[in-house]
C-alpha cells in the first residue's frame, strides 16, 4: 500500500509544527522593530513595560532639539542629493552598459556594484584617508559624493534588469521612421525604463538615509545624520528621544516601502 | 562602442575618485612606515602591520572572535531560515506575499534602530529580564553580551538567508518528491535524498552571503557587544580615529576585503549553479 504522505496524525503535527514555527520567526523578526512604537508614547523615562501614560513628549523634544531636527533635515538633504546624483550617474553607466562587445565592460559592472560587496568599514577608512588628504571630511559635498558612491550599485542593478527587458527592435523601428537617438531616448527608452529608473531611486534614498558607518568617518559636527546621531545617543547614554527617533525612522521606511509597492503594481 | 565608455565616464570618474583611489591608499598605507610621533612616513617600506598580525595573539583573538560569531550567526541562519522558506514556498497567495512583506520590511529599517531595538528587549529590565522574571526565574545579564551581538546578527541576515533558498524551493521538482514517495520512501529519507540535494546549491549560497556580510558588521557588535565581544570592523575603526594607527587598520581591513572577495568569487560560482539547477 502507498502511504499519503500529505495527511495522517503525523503530517497534521508536522503541519502545525511548521505553522507555528513560521508565525515564531515572523514574530522575532518584527518584535525587535515594534517595541519602540508603544514606548515612544509612554512617559516612563525607564523606557521599559509597564506604560506609563500617553503622551507626545520625547516627540516634542524630537522637534524642538536642534540636534535632532537638524540631524533630521540634514538627513534628507544628503539623501535628496545624493539620490539625484545616483540616479543620473548610475542611469547613464546602465545605458553604456547596454552596448554589447565592449571591452572591460565586465570589469566596468563589477566595479559599479562594488560598494554593495565590499565591507562599509573598508570603503569608509579608504574615503576617509583619501579626504583628510583633499580636506573634504566634515564637508557636506564629501559625504554626499560617499552616500552617492553606495547608492549608484542600486540604480545600476535596477536599471539594467529594466533595459534587459526592453526590445531593441523598438529602438531600431523609431530609428527606421528617422528618430534621432536623443528622441529615441526621450519617446522610447526612458518610458520602458521608468520602473527601473524608479525603483532603483528608492533603493538608493533609502541606503543614503540609512547610512551610517561610512558617515560616522566622514562626517563633521555640521554633518549629523539621524542615524549617526542615534548611534552616538546610544553609544553614550540610552536617552528616551531615542524612542521617536527610531520611531520616526520606522515609519519612513515604511512609507518608502508602500511608495515602492505602489509604483511597482502600476 | 566609444558612446558606451562616454555613457558611464561620469559614475566611473565618481568611483576612481571614491572607490580604487581609497583602497589603493589603504593599500600602499598598510605597507608605509608608522610612527606615532609623525604619523605615517611615505617612502619607507616595511611589512611590519602584516607580521603584527600573524603574529600577536591579540589579533588572533579578533580573527578567531569574528569567525566564530559569523559561522554561528550563519548556522542559526540556517537552521531558522530553511524551515522558515519552507513554509513560505507552500503557502497561499494572500498569506504568502504578506509573510514576504513582513519578512523584507526589517531590511528596510536602519540597523541602528533594530539594534535599539534589541537593547530594550534585551536590556536590565528590558521585556525579556520581566518575562524570566514573572515565570520566577532571576533577572540575567543579556545586553552587552556575545549572545545579544549574535541573536541581533541573526535578525540583520535571516532575510538575505530565506530569499535565496525560496528562489532554491521554487525551482525544485515537487514531482520528484511525489515519484520517491510513491515508491514507498518514508519521508524522512526523501528529505535528505529528493529534496534537499536539489535545494543544496541556494542553501550554500545564500549561507556564505550571510557569512560574508557578517564578517564585516560593525554597527550592531559595537552597540549591543560588551568590549571583549567586538569584531574586526571595530578595530579597524579604531586604529583608524582612534588610536591613529593608520597602518595597522589598513592591514586589516586589507585582510578583511580579501578573505570577503575570496568568499564571494565562491558565492557567486554557487549562486550561478544553484540558478542553472533548476533547469538540470
Amino acid at each position: 500500500m502507498i502511504r499519503n504522505p500529505y495527511r495522517g496524525p503525523l503530517a497534521w503535527f508536522g503541519n502545525l509544527g511548521l505553522s507555528l514555527s513560521g508565525w515564531l520567526v515572523l514574530a522575532f523578526l518584527l518584535l525587535p522593530i515594534l517595541v519602540v512604537l508603544p514606548l515612544s508614547f509612554s512617559d516612563s523615562r525607564y523606557m521599559s513595560l509597564p506604560l506609563g501614560q500617553f503622551t507626545l513628549h520625547w516627540y516634542e523634544e524630537f522637534f524642538a532639539s536642534p540636534q535632532w531636527l537638524g540631524a533630521l533635515l540634514n538627513s534628507f538633504a544628503i539623501a535628496v542629493t545624493s539620490t539625484i546624483l545616483a540616479v543620473v550617474l548610475g542611469g547613464l553607466a546602465a545605458l553604456g552598459l547596454r552596448h554589447p562587445a565592449m571591452p572591460g565592460k565586465r570589469l566596468i559592472e563589477v566595479l559599479l556594484i562594488a560598494p554593495m560587496i565590499v565591507p562599509a568599514v573598508i570603503v569608509g577608512v579608504g574615503m576617509y584617508f583619501v579626504f583628510s588628504s583633499a580636506g573634504l571630511t566634515r564637508t557636506f559635498p564629501g559625504l554626499v559624493l560617499a552616500h552617492t558612491t553606495l547608492a549608484v550599485p542600486f540604480v545600476v542593478v535596477n536599471v539594467g534588469s529594466a533595459l534587459g527587458g526592453l526590445n531593441q527592435r523598438l529602438l531600431w523601428a523609431a530609428a527606421s521612421m528617422g528618430a534621432t537617438p536623443w528622441m529615441t531616448l526621450r519617446k522610447v527608452t526612458l518610458p520602458l525604463v521608468s520602473p527601473g529608473l524608479i525603483s532603483g531611486g528608492l533603493f538608493a534614498f533609502a541606503t543614503s538615509l540609512d547610512e551610517v558607518v561610512v558617515t560616522l568617518f566622514l562626517a563633521g559636527p555640521d554633518q549629523r545624520t539621524l542615524p549617526r546621531e542615534m548611534f552616538t545617543t546610544a553609544r553614550e547614554a540610552l536617552s528616551p528621544v531615542l524612542l521617536s527617533a527610531a520611531t520616526i525612522m520606522v515609519v519612513f521606511a515604511s512609507l518608502l516601502l508602500l511608495v515602492s509597492r505602489s509604483l511597482s503594481k502600476r | 562602442m566609444s558612446r558606451g565608455y562616454l555613457l558611464s565616464l561620469p559614475a566611473l570618474l565618481l568611483f576612481t575618485g571614491l572607490l580604487i583611489l581609497p583602497l589603493g591608499l589603504t593599500l600602499v598605507l598598510s605597507f608605509n612606515v608608522f610612527d606615532y610621533q609623525v604619523g605615517v612616513k611615505a617612502h619607507e617600506w616595511t611589512l611590519a602591520h602584516y607580521l603584527a598580525l600573524f603574529s600577536d595573539a591579540y589579533f588572533y583573538e579578533i580573527f578567531w572572535r569574528t569567525f566564530w560569531i559569523s559561522a554561528l550567526v550563519t548556522l542559526l541562519c540556517v537552521v531558522i531560515g530553511v524551515p522558515e522558506a519552507y513554509i513560505l514556498s507552500r503557502m497561499g497567495t494572500p498569506w504568502r506575499s504578506i509573510f514576504l512583506i513582513l519578512i523584507l520590511t526589517p531590511l528596510l529599517i536602519s540597523v541602528v534602530v533594530r539594534a535599539f531595538g534589541w537593547s530594550l528587549l534585551l536590556g536590565a529590565d528590558g521585556l525579556v529580564n520581566q518575562l524570566i522574571q514573572v515565570l520566577g526565574g532571576r533577572p540575567v545579564k543579556l545586553l552587552y553580551t556575545p549572545f545579544a551581538v549574535i541573536i541581533a546578527l541573526v535578525h540583520v541576515m535571516l532575510p538575505f538567508m530565506v530569499f535565496p533558498l525560496l528562489a532554491a524551493m521554487a525551482g525544485c521538482n515537487r514531482l520528484l518528491v511525489q515519484a520517491a514517495y510513491s515508491m514507498g520512501a518514508r519521508p524522512l529519507r526523501v528529505f535528505f535524498q529528493v529534496y534537499l540535494p536539489q535545494v543544496l546549491p541556494g542553501l550554500a549560497a545564500g549561507a556564505l552571503m550571510v557569512f560574508i556580510v557578517t564578517l564585516g558588521f560593525y554597527i550592531t557588535p559595537a552597540l549591543l557587544g560588551g568590549p571583549a565581544d567586538q569584531m574586526i570592523s571595530f578595530y579597524i575603526a579604531q586604529f583608524t580615529t582612534g588610536t591613529l594607527n593608520w597602518g595597522l587598520a589598513s592591514a586589516l581591513g586589507l585582510v578583511l576585503l580579501v578573505a570577503t572577495t575570496l568568499l564571494y568569487l565562491i558565492q557567486s560560482h554557487l549562486a550561478r549553479r544553484g540558478s542553472e539547477g533548476v533547469n538540470r
